[in-house]
C-alpha cells in the first residue's frame, strides 16, 4: 500500500517536472528574500525569482498565435510586470513600498482586462482600486505607523511553511487546469465556446446554454426583449432592428437588465457599509466632539 | 482562444497563490489585506477571461459585483485595523493571537510575547481661548530710500 503510494508520488514528481521545477524556484525566491543577509536576499532571491519566472513562462504561456504577435507581446509585459510585482509587495519591508507595490499590480491587471475586451473594467479598477483603496490604504498607514522600523515588518513569518503552502496551491491549479484544456487547441474565433464544443476540448455545462441571460449576448436585442422588459417596447421594437453592438453598452444592459436585483442589492450594500464604517469608529476618551 | 483563456487562467492562479502566500507570511495587517485584494485580483481576472473566451458579458458584470464588495471590505477593513491599532498601538497581528480558543486537548498554548505599549501621549482638550484679545500693534514697513 505505502509502496504505490511512494511509487505514485515517485511518478507524479518524474513526470510533472515541468510544474514543481519553476515552483520550487519560486519557494528558493521566497526563503531567500525572507531570511538572510540583505546581499544574500538581493542576490539569490533576485536570481531565483528570475529563473522561476522564464522558466514557468517557456512552459507553461502558450505562444500567441502568428497574427496575434502584439497581443502576445502585449500580454507578456503585462502578466510578468503583475507577477514581478505581487512578488515585490509580499517581500518588501516598508508597507508603503507594498502598497505602491500592489498599485503596480493593479495597473498591470488593468492592462490584462484591456486586452480581454474589458475597456469599462480597466478604467473601474484603476479608479476603485488604485484611486481609491490604496489611497486609503497609505492614509491608514499614516495614522497607524509607528516611529522607525517597526520589527514585525522586518521578518516573514514562517516562510518555508507558508511558501510550501502556496506551491501546493499553485501545482494543484495548474495541474487541474493541464488537464482541462490539454495541449495547445487550435485557433478559434471570438466565440470560441461554440467552436471548442465542436471540436470537443471543452465541456459544456446545461448552466451555460445562456438561457435565462440572453441580455449579456453581444449584438441586437432579441426577439423576446419586449417580454424582458416592459415598460417601453416601442423603444424595444426600433432596438431590435439595430446594428449589433458591443462593449460598454452590453454591459451596461447586462447589468441592468439581467442583474438588477444583484445591481440594486451591491448599492444597498454599499450604504449599509458606509454606514457601518461610520458607525464602528470610537472616539477616544476626553475628546471634545468636532 | 483556448490559448488566451489558459494562459489568463494561469496568471490569475499565480495572483492568486502569491496573495495566499502574503496573507499567510506577513505580520503586517495592512500588507495582510493588500494580499487579500490580490487574491481578488486574480479572481476577477479569471472571470474575464472566461467572459471573453465564451463571448458574453456575464463574466464583467460578476467583475464589477466583485469589485464592489473589496470596496465595502477595504472600507470596513481599514476602520477595524484603525480600531485594533488603537487598543494595542501596534499593527502587528501577532499581538491578538490570545483570541483563538485552547486546544481540544486542553493544553494551554504558549503565551504570546508580552509588548509594552509606548504610554499614550495626554489628549488635551481643545479649550476655547480666554481672557481679552491682545492689543495687536501694527507695524508699518520701512519706507524704501
Amino acid at each position: 500500500m505505502s509502496i504505490d503510494l511512494v511509487d505514485d508520488l515517485g511518478r507524479l514528481f518524474a513526470e510533472q517536472w515541468r510544474m514543481w521545477l519553476p515552483l520550487a524556484c519560486g519557494f528558493l525566491a521566497l526563503c531567500a528574500t525572507a531570511i538572510g543577509h540583505r546581499s544574500a536576499r538581493l542576490g539569490i532571491g533576485t536570481v531565483a525569482g528570475l529563473l522561476a519566472l522564464v522558466l514557468g513562462w517557456s512552459w507553461w504561456i502558450r505562444a500567441s498565435a502568428p497574427g496575434h504577435r502584439l497581443e502576445g507581446f502585449l500580454f507578456a509585459v503585462f502578466a510578468a510586470g503583475a507577477i514581478a510585482a505581487a512578488f515585490g509587495m509580499v517581500v518588501q519591508n516598508n508597507p508603503v513600498y507594498a502598497a505602491l507595490c500592489f498599485a503596480l499590480v493593479i495597473l498591470s491587471t488593468c492592462g490584462l482586462f484591456l486586452l480581454q475586451a474589458a475597456p469599462f473594467l480597466a478604467a473601474a479598477t484603476i479608479i476603485v482600486y488604485a484611486g481609491a483603496i490604496i489611497v486609503t490604504f497609505l492614509f491608514v498607514i499614516m495614522l497607524a505607523q509607528q516611529s522607525g522600523r517597526a520589527l514585525y515588518d522586518q521578518r516573514l513569518r514562517l516562510p518555508a511553511v507558508a511558501g510550501l503552502a502556496g506551491c501546493f496551491l499553485l501545482g494543484a491549479i495548474l495541474v487541474a487546469l493541464q488537464s482541462t484544456y490539454g495541449s495547445a487547441g487550435p485557433l478559434e474565433n471570438d466565440r470560441g465556446k461554440v467552436s471548442a464544443v465542436r471540436s470537443g476540448t471543452v465541456p459544456v455545462l446545461p448552466i451555460l446554454q445562456n438561457r435565462r441571460s440572453p441580455l449579456s449576448e453581444p449584438g441586437p436585442l432579441p426577439a423576446d426583449a419586449a417580454t424582458l422588459t416592459p415598460n417601453q417596447p416601442e423603444a424595444l421594437a426600433t432596438a431590435s432592428t439595430r446594428p449589433a453592438v458591443s462593449g460598454v453598452v452590453v454591459l451596461g444592459r447586462s447589468l441592468f437588465g439581467d442583474y438588477l436585483w444583484a445591481s440594486e442589492l451591491a448599492g444597498t450594500l454599499l450604504l449599509v457599509t458606509t454606514i457601518g464604517a461610520i458607525a464602528i469608529v470610537n472616539r477616544p476618551k476626553g475628546a471634545t466632539a468636532v | 482562444m483556448t490559448d488566451v483563456l489558459f494562459n489568463n487562467l494561469v496568471i490569475g492562479a499565480v495572483l492568486f497563490s502569491i496573495g495566499a502566500v502574503g496573507f499567510l507570511t506577513r505580520r503586517n495587517l495592512i500588507v495582510m489585506f493588500l494580499s487579500a485584494e490580490m487574491m481578488l485580483q486574480g479572481v476577477a481576472l479569471n472571470l474575464v477571461a472566461f467572459g471573453r473566451f465564451h463571448g458574453n458579458y456575464q463574466g464583467q458584470s460578476f467583475t464589477v459585483f466583485v469589485l464592489t464588495v473589496a470596496a465595502c471590505e477595504a472600507a470596513v477593513a481599514m476602520v477595524l485595523i484603525l480600531m485594533l491599532y488603537h487598543r494595542r498601538h501596534t499593527l502587528d497581528v501577532t499581538v491578538w493571537h490570545d483570541l483563538g480558543e485552547a486546544p481540544v486537548d486542553g493544553q494551554v498554548p504558549a503565551e504570546p510575547p508580552v509588548f509594552e505599549p509606548p504610554p499614550p501621549t495626554p489628549i488635551f482638550p481643545h479649550l476655547p481661548p480666554a481672557g481679552p484679545e491682545p492689543a495687536v500693534v501694527e507695524r508699518k514697513a520701512p519706507a524704501h530710500v
